[in-house]
Order: C-alpha cells, then structure tokens, then sequence
C-alpha cells in the first residue's frame, strides 16, 4: 500500500511550499527558517524518543547529513527570499526542477551519457527556466 | 527582469538543491531511514540557529504569533511529508513515488490560487506546465534506465 502514504507526501509538501509565503507576510526568511527547525523538530523528537535517543555511528554518513544541512538551509533561504517578492506558482515549479541540476551534474562530473528521454527532460527544464524568468 | 528580483535567489535554491539531491541516497545506504530524519532534523536546527548570527545587526530573530504558527507548520510539513514518502518507498517502486510526491507544484499552485488569488501570464501557465512535465520526463527517464 504505497498509493495513500505518496499522495499525503504529495500533499503536504504541497503545503510546505506554500506556507512560507504566508510565514513571509509578517516575518522576513531568516525569522521563518529559525521557526521552521522548531517544526521540524517537533516531529524528530518523537522519532528520536522512539529510537531511545540511540542514534546510529556512522562518521561518514553523519559529515554527510552535516553537510547536506547546511547547503539545504542556505536553498531554502534562498527560497524564502525568492517566495517573499515573487509569485508561488512559478517559483515553486522553477525550484522543483532541480533534478535536471543532478543529470547536468552528472554529464559533466561523472561523464555519464543521457537518454533521449533526460535530454528532452533538460531540454524543456531549460525552456521552461527561460519562460519562467522572461 | 524587470520585476524579477526572485530569478536570483530562485535559481540558487534550484542549484544548491540540485547539488544535494544526491547525498540522501548515498546517507540511506548506510542509515536507516528513521536515523535519517533524526540527524537531519538536529543539523537543520543547529545550522538554523548559526544563521541568526549573520542578522544580528538586522535585530535577530522577529516575533509575529501569526507568522511563528506559519513557519512551524511549514517545519512540519517538511518533516511529515519526508516521512510518507519513505513510508511509501518500503512498498512501492522510487519512480512511481516519486512520480506523484514530485508534482507537489500543483499543490502549492492550487493553494495559491485558492488563497492567494495569485495571477499568472500565459507565459508562466506555460513555464509552469513545461516545468512540471519535465519533472515527469526526468523521473520516467529515472525508471527507464533500472
């Protein structure tokens, strides 16, 4: 049963995406990705009280979430100065692209060869970019 | 661009998310999902809290009981939505979870409309449409490679 826990995911990011415009009305980025944490950390304690506080030892897994914290909190207060000025529809859909990012990354950096169905992807990504921005 | 003073700041989320798509997938090969969001979830907050240090001269941190709800339920959201969608990844496929969590778009878009009353220009309507369908391309072109 997979259906019903993507569409909720579906939904609620939905609702992560727009919130913040809201959040933005009253509070400038940085105030509202400070508040952000403490929601998210509502929902982390009671995982962590579930795992008894015993989290898993893993160097380099760890450096990695470490480092993958600091660039996610930077995006998202890039994000939130994008949301605070411009229109939800178009930034959203502009930010969700950043798949496209990876398959470029990875033609570049790890010379990997892409289909024709990721070359059409990052071909309308780009067009799409170019609409959006104009 | 005239008007467009969002492009920027849009286009660094875009790249910096880009950046690190790849690093859960690499962390989820060594810990266990749950793990995951704990971690996160404490880096999130402590990386949070170093960034009030650069707004200090702007006045820290601001209060607005409104604003505060708003940006904790956003929290939340972000944490509950990561939980359903690896919830739905222990039974289903990633490029048929990923296909539907990945339209999130339309949500926010919806809602905006709803709420908002945002306009759009036929030429974002189409940006916006060209953008989703490439999301599907890029996860369809994900399914067709395994």
């Amino acid at each position: 049963m997979w259906l019903l826990p993507a569409l909720a995911a579906l939904f609620i990011w939905g609702f992560w995406a727009f919130l913040p415009k809201l959040a933005l009305q009253s509070l400038d980025p940085h105030s509202v990705i400070f508040y952000e944490s403490f929601g998210n950390m509502l929902v982390a304690l009671p995982i962590m009280f579930h795992l008894k506080f015993k989290l898993q030892k893993d160097r380099k897994a760890v450096s990695m979430l470490a480092g993958s914290a600091v660039l996610t909190v930077l995006a998202i207060l890039a994000y939130f100065y994008a949301l605070k000025t411009g229109p939800v529809a178009v930034i959203v859909t502009l930010t969700a692209l950043y798949p496209v990012i990876s398959v470029i990354l990875a033609r570049i950096v790890l010379k990997e060869k892409l289909n024709k169905v990721q070359i059409a992807a990052v071909l309308m990504a780009v067009s799409a970019m170019l609409l959006l921005a104009a | 661009m005239t008007d467009n003073q969002w492009f920027l700041p849009a286009m660094m989320a875009l790249f910096t998310w880009g950046v690190t798509a790849f690093l859960p997938k690499l962390v989820l090969r060594r810990l266990k999902p749950l793990q995951m969001i704990a971690y996160s979830s404490c880096f999130f907050m402590v990386t949070a809290f170093v960034v009030q240090l650069f707004y200090l001269d702007q006045g820290g941190v601001q209060f607005e009981p409104r604003g505060v709800a708003l940006a904790m339920a956003t929290g939340c959201c972000g944490a509950f939505g990561q939980i359903f969608y690896l919830q739905a990844l222990k039974n289903g496929s990633v490029a048929h979870v990923s296909m539907i969590s990945s339209l999130y778009p339309l949500i926010a878009t919806l809602l905006a409309f709803i709420f908002l009353h945002e306009p759009m220009t036929i030429r974002q309507g189409v940006g916006v449409l060209l953008g989703l369908s490439s999301i599907i391309l890029l996860v369809v072109a994900n399914d067709s490679k395994k």
